[in-house]
């Protein structure tokens, strides 16, 4: 069992997460798909969890249900010492200023149709009461830590790059100064030396910040670069836990091992 | 790295279409606005010694059986086809938006009977509904207009549903969802704005439609009431002396013709320079 | 013997901002049987080589040069020429498969297609000859799968079917385009040892592109690294990878968080400053000035020469000695 310390930010307990597929047929029950089987870890301020594994895995439905996007089939998600599904609607939507997230997609996650500042302003719109100026403040505030520019507010996401698009919605997630952020693929359609920025960025951000991390990514050495403790999920459950580099040194589990084994290497 | 593209308007521009489109309906448009203030005769005023006269310098298109500009009626009549355009898109937009964004909101058993709803609106040939209508709400211009509009509701209902789940499922939504914000402000900060431009496209072709759905109102006598110019009325009146003079009949269904056409260009130049991946040549 | 000769290929597209030189005087020879692959980031140019040398390029694209297979141009050969040649004498497989594949027609149709066109083969012997390519690729219950649409397969499977329908002519080239780019890394491996062994047997050249330099160390013979359509390295891949010479190749290598690092994990990658330039406002120089960090006034006006730094090693740099030592003293 997991021990909920003071310095616990998110606890997850025996999380179970099943869907059920539109029907195919009339005569047959609906398929189900269950996506999580079981999965309980905690993660301590400051830290940095990595969550490990090939598509399919469940991976982005936990970081969803951490979130509170989705409804728990059974099990339960705590956030610093609160169940999130045991509040009402109102009072989660409070509680959101202090986890946000991060999404892999650059061009899906951030609105074609409204500018930067607008965008990143978002969350404190949504939850804070500030006036026009304070938000515009707090905005380039943001976008300074990201190694944006002040005249980058006026623009729209297309007239920038994936890269630059993934600081944006850094920016939108860092903007309430949560205390935890989950980042599901954050680097994953980015070039090799944009990740790297953006990978320095997230490092930068938290020695700066405070800021704990949730990561999701199917790319190991990503994972292993941001994180201080990792899990290998497959098939809705954890198979592997611990530190990083124990995980990586001395993988016990096969999946693990096979997992590892598969990265092609640069020989050289 | 900007988009790389030129701006909106170059591209409606230059897009054949468009242009074709826009000047057919603008035509419409100018009719309307200058009949307001002057036409050549007086639309309404008969003059019996001047029947039938053949098209000539006085009268662009020769008079009718009651001696009346031909020309003068047209332009007039083109008010009432803008008028029941505006205001029966207006109607169905107003409505029939605000349904379908209510129905992409809430899901399930509202979308359901919402949607149930429409069908079987839709389903119902829209003529035969607006006389229906008409018939219950009595003949004229406003109630034609009126009939014209609740037929329009469905087909905005169902466009707006459609285009509004697909973004729904889209990740600035959820995005939306994880800082905060309720469905309300999410549905009208970023669902509406995204789904305008599809709504645009649409209205034009449901202005086209309700031009034509006038002109049929008029020409069964339940629309426009005389003396008001019609040009469904005229193509009616025109049916009886259609071997006396058969320009009477050509004249106000070559006014319906291209002004369907005008709209129903614009509107298809507009949906390809909005969404140019529909309009890639092979 | 030399199957594929490139030479000064430039591929240039119209785009609203004016003529975007997208390849830039690219030469390369390929042996019969051998590996080349070509590594780069989004925008180098790397898959328009390939469309190019398959005749491909999209309608406001176009390639001159020289290309020659076998000592015939293909940059000569009409539209129908070219059909002959694609299928039956080089063979492409591209990254995504569901993309790729006709979701309408079954996989055994698509794979037969080319067989059918190019060999003239009746429908009965094209179906045997089906089953024998959909074992050799590894999918399991071949006349099972046959009838298979590609929705039906995984990601894994639709790649291997695809990898079928290259190979069905026995063509003598195969272009891999980041063929495994959208797959999960333990079915990667899988398809890219299924390459390897299948070229082995066959006798065929390959070409494979990707972004991902593990892929490119373990995969192929020799390697060029390309930056904005330019060759800025090539070589022997063991001898480029062992000493990276260009300073964007090092770049590149430096930004890639590596999983077999064994110093503390929170140490700093380093990244190149910048971002890639629009094609269409390439310099007339270096195309990697505006980011080195060797970068003089020479590097500027005009392209830099190409060096030989080891045998088979060639790099297009003016300041191969400072790279070179300030790589090996890192």
């Amino acid at each position: 069992m997991n021990e909920a310390t003071n310095s616990t930010v998110v606890s997850v307990e025996n999380v179970h997460k099943h869907y059920t597929l539109p029907r195919e047929t009339l005569w047959r029950p609906p398929a189900k798909v269950q996506a999580i089987n079981g999965v309980s870890f905690t993660i301590e301020k400051g830290r940095s969890f990595g969550v490990v594994g090939e598509s399919g895995c469940g991976k982005s439905t936990l970081a969803r249900c951490v979130m509170g996007l989705e409804t728990l089939t059974q099990g339960s998600v705590s956030f610093r010492g609160q169940n999130i599904h045991d509040l009402s609607i109102e009072q989660l939507r409070q509680l959101r200023r202090h986890f946000q997230m991060v999404f892999q997609d650059p061009f899906g996650s951030l609105d074609p149709r409204q500018k930067v500042a607008r965008i990143v302003a978002e969350p404190i719109e949504a939850l804070e009461n500030a006036t026009g100026d304070e938000r515009r403040a707090r905005v380039i505030e943001v976008l300074r830590a990201v190694g944006l520019k002040e005249s980058d507010t006026d623009k729209y996401p297309h007239e920038f790059s994936g890269g630059q698009r993934q600081r944006i919605a850094i920016a939108r997630a860092l903007i309430t100064r949560p205390a935890l952020i989950v980042a599901d693929e954050p680097v994953s359609a980015l070039d090799v030396s944009v990740q790297a920025q953006v990978l320095n960025l997230l490092q930068d951000l938290q020695d700066e910040f405070g800021v704990t991390y949730l990561l999701i990514s199917h790319d190991l050495a990503v994972v292993k670069f941001v994180c201080d403790e990792v899990a290998v999920m497959n098939e809705g459950v954890f198979v592997e836990r611990g530190p990083t580099e124990e995980i990586f040194a001395n993988p016990q589990h096969d999946y693990t091992k096979t997992l590892l084994n598969a990265v092609p290497h640069i020989a050289g | 790295m900007d988009s790389g593209q030129p701006s909106f308007w170059r591209r409606c521009l230059a897009h054949r279409s468009f242009v074709a489109g826009g000047l057919l309906t603008g035509i419409l448009v100018l009719s309307a606005i200058v009949s307001l203030f002057w036409t050549p005769w007086d639309p309404i005023k008969q003059n019996l010694r001047e029947r039938f006269v053949a098209p000539s310098w006085e009268h662009l298109l020769g008079t009718d059986q009651f001696g009346r500009d031909i020309f003068s009626i047209i332009m007039t009549g083109a008010q009432n086809s803008i008028s029941v355009g505006v205001v029966s898109v207006s109607i169905g937009m107003a409505f029939g938006v605000a349904l379908g964004l209510w129905a992409s909101a809430k899901r399930g058993w509202t979308e359901e009977l919402i949607m149930r709803a429409s069908d079987f609106m839709y389903a119902f040939p829209a003529i035969l509904l607006a006389i229906m209508l008409v018939a219950t709400l009595g003949q004229g211009a406003i109630n034609a207009i009126v009939a014209i509009g609740i037929f329009s509701i469905p087909v905005f209902a169902r466009l707006t549903r459609g285009a509004a789940n697909a973004i729904w499922a889209r990740e600035f939504i959820l995005a939306a969802r994880a800082a905060g914000k309720g469905k309300l402000r999410i549905t009208i900060e970023h669902v509406l704005p995204n789904i305008i431009s599809v709504l645009v496209v649409q209205a034009t072709i449901q202005f086209a439609l309700a031009i034509l759905a006038e002109a049929a109102l008029s020409f069964l006598g339940l629309g426009a009431q005389p003396p008001t110019p019609s040009w469904g009325r005229m193509l009616n009146e025109a049916r009886s002396m259609i071997f006396i003079n058969p320009w009477l009949a050509i004249y106000p269904g070559a006014a319906i013709a291209a002004a369907v056409l005008g709209l129903n260009l614009l509107g298809d130049g507009l949906r390809d320079v909005i969404d140019p991946r529909l309009a890639r040549k092979r | 013997m030399t199957l594929l000769s490139v030479d000064n290929l430039t591929v240039t597209l119209k785009t609203v901002r004016g003529p975007a030189r997208a390849v830039r005087n690219l030469s390369f020879d390929l042996q019969k049987g051998e590996t080349l692959g070509i590594v780069g980031e989004s925008g180098c140019g790397k898959s328009l080589t390939a469309l190019a040398i398959m005749g491909l390029l999209p309608e406001n694209g176009w390639a001159e040069g020289r290309v020659s297979l076998a000592g015939e141009n293909l940059l000569d050969y009409s539209e129908d020429q070219m059909c002959r040649v694609r299928g039956d004498r080089i063979g492409m497989v591209f990254q995504e498969p569901m993309t790729s594949l006709n979701p309408l027609h079954t996989v055994g149709k698509q794979i037969a297609e080319s067989m059918m066109l190019h060999r003239g083969m009746n429908k009965t012997d094209a179906r045997a000859e089906v089953l024998r390519l959909l074992d050799m690729v590894g999918i399991p219950e071949p006349a099972k799968r046959v009838g298979s649409y590609p929705h039906q397969l995984s990601g894994g499977q639709r790649q291997r079917v695809m990898i079928a329908m290259a190979l069905s002519c026995g063509p003598e080239l195969l272009i891999a385009d980041e063929p495994t780019t959208a797959l999960d890394v333990t079915i990667q491996k899988q398809i890219l040892d299924l390459i390897r062994n299948l070229i082995d047997d066959l006798g065929m050249a390959m070409i494979l592109i990707s972004h991902n330099l593990g892929v490119i160390s373990q995969n192929v013979k020799d390697v060029i690294v390309m930056y904005g359509g330019t060759r800025v390295e090539s070589g022997p891949t063991h001898e480029v990878f062992s000493n990276l010479s260009h300073p964007y190749s090092q770049g590149l290598f430096s930004a890639v968080p590596q999983i077999d690092d064994t110093k503390a994990s929170r140490r700093r990658l380093t990244t190149i400053p910048g971002t890639v330039p629009e094609l269409a406002d390439l310099p007339a120089g270096c195309t990697f000035q505006e980011r080195c960090t060797f970068v003089t006034d020479a590097c500027r006006p005009t392209p830099p020469p190409v060096e030989e730094v080891a045998k088979g090693h060639i790099v297009a740099c003016l300041h191969t000695d400072a790279a070179r030592a300030a790589w090996a003293a890192r």
